[in-house]
């Protein structure tokens, strides 16, 4: 099937070409043709104008499929197309002009030239040269005819042989050809001729002979076969007894050189008046011919001047279309040379250009391939990194927070990129001491700061670490870590430690102390009156109770500075609960314990928790010795931090509440809000919780009293468990 | 304004084959034909209306010869038309003038000799009759017995000098044809009898 297509391909451009020679071989035919009188190209003329009509129309048609071509690649934008068709109307312009003037001009030479042949002169020359020689015919006619009737008069005198006798006298005086005698039927009575055996003659026409028979004569110069002349002359033989209606016929020959004359002068006289009448006929096959050849010479011109703008301009195209493809960023683009010219050079320069376009192009997307790695690098270590980072450009525009910045200012990425740092501070007020932090430093080469915000119930501290970009796009950037947990436990560290001391140095000296008192009374006692005995007593019982109170203080530094020497072991939260509930209640207090069932697993040191609730239910006790109806509540619940699953503990009270701001305060060690409390009751409470890797909040109750929330993470079932 | 002249002659040329006047038409038509096997030839007899039209007479006064052609076929009205002959024959007539002795001179393809006329009402009796055309040595009668014999009388264009083919093919007064007229073929009259 693909071989059919290349056929067709040739055949459209073959049939053209055909047509051409078509119309050339009919126009030389017709030319050659057109002043023959008679042609051998008679029987196949029709053919012959069919075949140029056929030809013309093959032309015709194949110009407008090249003119269709044009407009549609003109409505089509198709690169070249615009410059295809000026270049083809130049072409056209510049070949079908000459060609009508030419044409215009044979025309006329031609038309001329026919009309010359014509001359007037020559005209009178061809009929005086004919009337001259009918004269000298009709001379001889007269001549033939008064011999035929001298022989006519003489047959009517004579009979029988004697008749035959005079037509040969006749023969030998006039050298007739033949006489003869007819009867009134045609038929044959007497002959002679000059040659022996020669054939009669046949009979004039009819109406001829009507006229002899009604008594008229006749003398006629004649044609002959072999394109001679004869003189026919007819007379009636005048009535005698014998012959009723017979006649005579006599012929003469023409003698052979006025023949030849004769003849020529007729053919040149005829060849004339022929032509003569063809005049107009001429004119019009020549107008044709030439018409022909000037269609044939123009739509053969337009068909050069289309196939020639569209070879000159298809390398053109092509490179326009090229252009475009490069344009639209296909860079590998390459076009086969057409020649070794200016447009060879063209093509061969685009080339150049394009295969260096294609290796600049491979060029930048290597580097643009090895940035983007790097971006995906720097992204992967900023992601990675547990301290948020924050850049700035110049004007203050976020334009990159990794992963850790989100999680510790608890933002969304899309949140910070690409906002201006100073929305951030009027969108989350908490954030506003480190957006004035940023803003203070913004044009500080290198600074370094901590800072707190409060975002939430727990105090946030941040380090936070800025350092100027270089380069013009320089900006900021901005490092920061969260260091509250750090800071707690080095402020933990430091009360154990203080504790720890404070509980050896000075709950060694207490006990001597107390003893020492307590001596003291014994032995001075008795010794002083009655008034005195009383100051004595009092002063010694308030050093022995202060010296109690101290030691209570100590042993509770001693509880706080313990270190984390936990049992930890799945056993029922909910039970201590109980006992701790059973113990708190009474009369004055109520307590309600709202559990979860089915109790989850955790892994707790029963010890520690009972010393953590007891330090709860007892600060709920003392909170609400002067509340009516003093109650606590104590609930469990399942809960989910961060993912994980956890059992929330919370105690409840309905006593007057915590003081504002005091929230996460009364969590460090010797923060208190009553009037003779150690301050170390939450922050053993904390440091029990966070011991058993839980967390501790307190906040304010529905109730209106305080409340303090505990989270204890559940034993993770190992995968047999879990099976 | 010569050339616009030109101009205007050479499109009233063009146009004038397209756009002649039809003038008055000539006629011809075959009045009778008869076929009759005599003296071993098949021969055609054949009468004809015959009337040059104006232009045919002026061209023959002015020189140029007129070409008759006269074409007899028999046919098998059963088989495919390139199947159909059987026989064929065909012949011509030539007229022309001779203007020296002011003549009509006859010539036929079948008879050697020129008939000469000495007027044109002497020449266009002569030419209503056909006698004894050559139809070959077969008789037609016996060929076929349902074959049809048509005899088809026309101006031949084609034998018109070079020049005055294109008009002729164009002017109805050129076109001259009796179309396939029927020949009615008689058994030899000597076996008749």
């Amino acid at each position: 099937m693909n071989r059919l297509f290349p056929s067709r391909i040739r055949l459209s451009r073959a049939l053209p070409l055909l047509a051409v020679l078509v119309l050339m071989l009919t126009a030389l035919r017709l030319a050659s043709d057109a002043t023959s009188a008679v042609s051998g190209s008679g029987d196949y003329y029709v053919w012959v104008i069919a075949a140029a009509g056929l030809a013309l129309l093959i032309l015709v048609v194949a110009l407008l499929r090249r003119i269709w071509r044009i407009v549609r690649a003109l409505r089509a934008r198709s690169p070249g197309s615009r410059l295809s068709a000026r270049l083809a109307i130049v072409f056209v312009a510049l070949s079908v002009p000459p060609a009508i003037i030419v044409y215009w001009f044979s025309l006329q030479f031609l038309s001329d030239s026919i009309d010359s042949w014509f001359d007037v002169r020559l005209e009178t020359a061809m009929e005086d040269a004919l009337e001259l020689g009918q004269v000298y015919l009709e001379s001889r006619e007269r001549q033939a005819l008064d011999l035929t009737r001298r022989l006519s008069r003489r047959l009517s005198a004579e009979s029988g042989t004697r008749r035959d006798q005079a037509l040969e006298d006749f023969i030998d005086d006039t050298r007739a050809r033949h006489a003869a005698v007819f009867d009134s039927g045609g038929r044959i009575l007497h002959a002679a001729t000059l040659v022996p055996r020669a054939v009669i003659p046949d009979l004039p026409h009819e109406t001829v002979l009507l006229r002899v028979l009604s008594g008229g004569a006749y003398s006629r110069a004649e044609p002959t076969a072999n394109n001679g002349l004869r003189i026919r002359a007819l007379a009636p033989i005048p009535n005698n007894a014998l012959s009723s209606g017979s006649f005579v016929q006599a012929v003469f020959a023409v003698p052979n050189d006025y023949n030849d004359l004769a003849n020529n002068v007729e053919r040149e006289y005829l060849r004339y008046e022929q032509l003569g009448f063809l005049r107009t006929a001429l004119k019009q096959s020549y107008i044709l011919i030439l018409s022909l050849v000037l269609l044939f010479g123009i739509l053969l011109a337009m068909l050069l001047a289309m196939n020639t703008a569209r070879r000159l301009v298809a390398p053109i195209g092509r490179l326009a279309a090229a252009t475009e493809e490069v344009a639209a960023g296909h860079y590998n683009r390459q076009l086969d040379v057409p020649s070794d010219d200016e447009l060879g050079f063209l093509v061969e320069s685009f080339n150049r250009m394009t295969s260096e376009l294609q290796a600049a192009r491979l060029d930048q997307q290597a580097s643009s391939n090895e940035i983007d790695a790097q971006r995906r690098y720097l992204q992967t270590l900023l992601q990675s990194l547990t301290s948020g980072v924050l850049s700035l450009t110049n004007d203050g525009l976020i334009r990159t927070a990794n992963a850790s910045a989100s999680q510790i200012l608890s933002l969304q990425t899309a949140d910070l990129v690409g906002r201006p740092v100073s929305d951030l501070a009027q969108e989350h007020p908490s954030l506003q001491p480190l957006v004035h932090l940023i803003e203070e430093h913004s044009s500080s080469a290198e600074w370094r700061s901590e800072l707190v915000l409060n975002p939430g119930p727990q105090p946030l501290v941040l380090m936070c670490r800025g350092t100027l970009l270089p380069g013009q796009d320089g900006g900021l950037v901005v490092v920061f870590d969260d260091t509250t947990v750090l800071n707690q436990a080095q402020r933990d560290a430091a009360w154990g430690e203080v504790a720890r001391r404070l509980a050896h140095e000075v709950k060694n000296p207490l006990t001597p102390i107390q003893l020492a008192a307590e001596r003291l009374r014994h032995k001075f006692m008795a010794r002083l009156d009655d008034t005195d005995q009383q100051v004595f007593a009092r002063l010694t019982q308030t050093i022995v109770a202060q010296v109690e109170s101290l030691k209570l203080m100590v042993d509770a530094f001693s509880d706080y500075a313990r270190g984390p020497r936990l049992e930890l072991k799945s056993q029922s939260l909910h039970s201590i609960i109980g006992e701790a509930v059973e113990l708190f209640a009474s009369a004055e207090l109520s307590v309600i314990a709202e559990l979860c069932q089915p109790e989850p697993a955790v892994a707790i040191d029963a010890v520690r928790i009972r010393q953590l609730l007891n330090n709860v239910l007892k600060n709920a006790q003392e909170a609400t010795e002067d509340t009516a109806n003093p109650t606590v509540w104590v609930k469990t619940r399942l809960s989910v931090k961060a993912d994980q699953p956890g059992l929330a503990l919370n105690v409840e009270d309905n006593g007057p509440g915590l003081p504002s701001g005091a929230d996460s305060r009364l969590f460090e060690p010797y923060a208190t809000t009553k009037e003779r409390g150690t301050g170390l009751g939450l922050a053993i409470v904390r440091k029990i919780v966070e011991e058993h890797g839980g967390r501790v909040e307190l906040g304010a109750s529905k109730r209106g009293g305080a409340k303090v929330s505990c989270w204890f993470p559940l034993i993770q079932p190992t995968d047999e468990q879990a099976s | 304004m010569i050339e616009q002249l030109y101009i205007a002659n050479a499109i009233a040329v063009h146009l004038g084959y397209l756009l002649a006047p039809p003038g008055i038409p000539g006629h011809l038509s075959v009045q009778s034909a008869t076929g009759t096997y005599r003296a071993d030839r098949q021969r055609l007899d054949l009468t004809i209306d015959l009337d040059f039209a104006r232009q045919v007479k002026r061209a023959l006064e002015r020189g140029v010869p007129v070409t008759l052609t006269w074409e007899a076929r028999l046919q098998n009205a059963d088989q495919w038309w390139w199947q159909a002959d059987i026989r064929h024959a065909e012949g011509e007539v030539v007229v022309r003038f001779h203007s020296l002795s002011k003549h009509w001179l006859v010539a036929s393809t079948h008879g050697n000799e020129e008939l000469s006329f000495a007027s044109r009402r002497a020449l266009m009796s002569a030419l209503s009759r056909w006698h004894g055309l050559d139809l070959g040595t077969d008789d037609w009668t016996q060929l076929e017995s349902n074959a049809k014999a048509a005899v088809r009388v026309e101006l031949d264009i084609s034998a018109l000098p070079a020049p005055l083919r294109l008009p002729a093919w164009i002017n109805h007064q050129w076109r001259m044809d009796t179309g396939w007229v029927p020949i009615t073929l008689q058994a030899d009259r000597a076996e008749a009898s």
